[in-house]
């Protein structure tokens, strides 16, 4: 059958069984958006900035585990999309970025609005094209899918001149991308690095498994609980990690790394076998390396073999699906038993305990992680957590404790700022059935606040909680430690969040002491629309503990105890 | 120990494949000391090129370049040819 270069875009993405994309139009993606208007099956989403396109697809592949996509014009339509993009990269989120390009024969002229997308790309994206011809749309399409789910997933952009969205062409649906990108081979995991790994799991007394991102990507909680069970072995998790394991599982410890709960790391220093499953071995998670987990092998499973040795030596390297990997294991392991570890760990949590902001009066002052736990109660820990970056999301993955897969969104490589709105859109596409909350603090919040706009156009329940302490507050934390409290450019004036929500037709509420929290939230789970709520926190606290940035992960800032007197 | 190394790449032939390979030695921080693109002769390989690139690291560095290559999906096949006797690498051309 005939079809325009456009209409084939939309072709193989209902094919795709893509049901959302989210997208800006503009010069030269107009033919895909006149196409659009034949295709009534997908929907789509118009956004206020195309960063919030990128998040969006983010968002939505993160709750979902399917592809997003993303739909936006040449030039600055194409390069707002790069912080998306890097976003998605550094946390392997299957994305696929459709863009317009200027006619084929204008290419490389500095046409209007003509951008080499393709170029700027190409080191923040798993793969890119530049397609010129109608003919090569429907394969590069299916191809960039595949390539964007696949093995360690992220993602894709196909950038389309616009001559080729116009032509008209003979389409027929391709059975399979035929690409030898598509032909390649899924890793196997190695028989004799498996045997080896059993073995020092077998022989380990003081086991610790690390558990990442890969383990939510590749659907193996269920394979890791069973595994982790049988050989009594405790397991600390990433950022990304969290919810893969379910926190209120005995045998959970917590977080790791720069904010991870001061028990994991003391532990990791202590371990005498790391099995870290799915994870990169992030300078935030190991500190300083000449000194990370000195007594401990290490076993390390990953989809991608570039990751394997990288930052930490280890004993065992195993490339392959971290999955198969559990469920090969866990039939094999020695069950056991292993009480001395157990009473080490649970002294250690004792000894932070006294510390634990949660355990303290509040002295009538609102906490950040008093709003989180009061949050988690009210929602029973139930409700999909998208957060931003900086204090807020520490404290969320402290004091949310995420018992399910796929419940925890937030920005852990690239650490973008501004994330959060625009990813729980999608997320809240994704998962229609879901309570959808973002965290954010002040000042990520206003980077897409615009976002809101879209949140009402498109008549989508959000809960907004906005942390708002009127500091940068990460970096004010950091200037408080590390640059002698000179706080440099990180006081922040906002809007009226109340005023802004009711702007936009929205609810908004503001908080500003302890028993205030669970009515509000009770009153936002209970409004038909999105509402921001403004919660005025104590300006400032810090996230304890702390790993300085190049420490050892032992040596942590802790809450000084003093403190909390003087707050008593 | 850092030293040269030779790898030989076989790639898809078309363009911006050269940016891609060069892309990665820069954002990893490697130095190409030389670099050798041709079109893989008549062995077989339609729409293949050959290339030649000498580097300077060390056997990790060597391993994560090798491993990075192996990432970009117009990389068909990367040989570490450094301890090969100059005439095998021949005869694998």
């Amino acid at each position: 059958m005939k079809r325009t270069g456009a209409e084939i875009v939309w072709e193989v993405l209902v094919g795709e069984n893509v049901d959302v994309v989210f997208g800006y139009p503009g010069g030269a993606i107009m033919p895909v958006y006149d196409a659009l208007l034949k295709y009534p099956q997908v929907h789509h989403v118009l956004v206020r900035h195309e960063q919030g396109a990128a998040h969006m697809a983010d968002g939505y592949a993160r709750a979902s585990g399917r592809v997003g996509v993303a739909l936006a014009t040449s030039g600055p339509g194409a390069t707002n999309l790069v912080t998306g993009i890097a976003t998605a990269m550094l946390d392997s989120s299957p994305v696929v970025c459709i863009t317009g390009q200027v006619s084929s024969q204008l290419l490389g002229s500095d046409a209007f609005q003509e951008t080499d997308i393709t170029g700027v790309t190409l080191p923040i994206t798993k793969h890119n094209y530049l397609v010129t011809r109608a003919e090569e749309i429907a394969e590069t399409l299916r191809e960039a899918f595949h390539i964007a789910r696949s093995g360690r997933p992220g993602p894709v952009l196909v950038d389309i001149t616009k001559d080729a969205q116009q032509a008209t062409v003979e389409y027929e649906w391709p059975p399979a991308p035929s690409g030898r990108a598509s032909r390649r081979k899924a890793p196997r995991l190695e028989s004799r690095a498996l045997e080896a790994a059993l073995e020092l799991v077998d022989a380990a007394e003081r086991p610790l498994v690390l558990a990442g991102h890969g383990i939510v990507q590749a659907e193996a909680g269920s394979a890791l609980r069973a595994f982790v069970e049988r050989a009594d072995v405790p397991v600390a998790s990433t950022l990304l990690g969290l919810g893969g394991f379910p926190a209120t599982h005995p045998l959970s410890l917590g977080m790791m790394g720069m904010h991870g709960e001061a028990w994991v790391n003391t532990a990791i220093q202590e371990a005498d076998l790391l099995i870290a499953l799915g994870m990169r071995f992030d300078d935030r998670v190991t500190g300083r390396l000449a000194t990370y987990a000195p007594r401990a092998r290490k076993i390390h499973v990953e989809i991608d073999p570039s990751e394997l040795n990288k930052n930490v030596k280890v004993d065992v390297a195993l490339t392959g699906d971290v999955r198969d990997a559990l469920e090969w294991l866990e039939p094999r392991v020695q069950p056991r038993r292993r009480r001395a570890w157990a009473e080490r760990i649970a002294a250690l949590k004792g000894d932070s305990a006294v510390r634990d902001i949660q355990s303290l009066p509040d002295g009538g002052k609102l906490f950040a992680a008093h709003v989180i736990h009061d949050l988690w109660r009210a929602t029973h820990g139930k409700a999909l957590v998208v957060t931003d970056v900086g204090q807020h999301q520490m404290w969320e993955a402290q004091y949310y404790k995420h018992d399910y897969h796929r419940k925890l969104v937030t920005s852990g490589g690239l650490g973008t700022m501004g994330f959060a709105l625009p990813a729980a859109i999608g997320a809240r596409l994704a998962a229609p059935d879901e309570e959808v909350w973002v965290i954010a603090g002040d000042g990520g919040f206003q980077m897409t606040a615009c976002e809101l706009s879209t949140c009402a156009q498109e008549n989508l329940k959000v809960n907004v909680a906005v942390i708002n302490n009127g500091y940068l507050g990460m970096v004010r934390q950091w200037q408080e430690f590390f640059y002698d409290g000179r706080y440099s450019a990180t006081p922040l004036r906002s809007p009226d969040f109340v005023k802004l929500a009711e702007a936009h037709g929205l609810t908004g509420l503001r908080v500003e002491r302890r028993a205030e929290v669970g009515p509000a939230v009770e009153r936002a789970r209970r409004e038909p629309g999105t509402v921001v709520i403004d919660f005025r926190v104590e300006r400032e606290d810090s996230v304890y503990p702390m790993v300085p940035s190049g420490a050892d992960l032992g040596d942590m800032i802790r809450r000084p105890l003093s403190a909390i007197e003087r707050d008593e | 120990m850092i030293t040269l190394r030779t790898f030989v790449l076989y790639v898809e032939d078309r363009p911006g494949v050269l940016d891609r390979v060069a892309s990665l030695f820069r954002r990893r921080n490697f130095n190409i000391d030389s670099l050798h693109v041709q079109r893989a002769p008549g062995d077989g390989r339609a729409g293949v090129s050959r290339m030649t690139i000498e580097v300077r690291a060390d056997e990790q560095g060597a391993r994560r370049i090798e491993a990075n290559l192996y990432k970009l999906i117009d990389v068909l096949m990367v040989q570490d040819v450094t301890l090969q006797p100059l005439a095998a690498a021949n005869e694998e051309r």
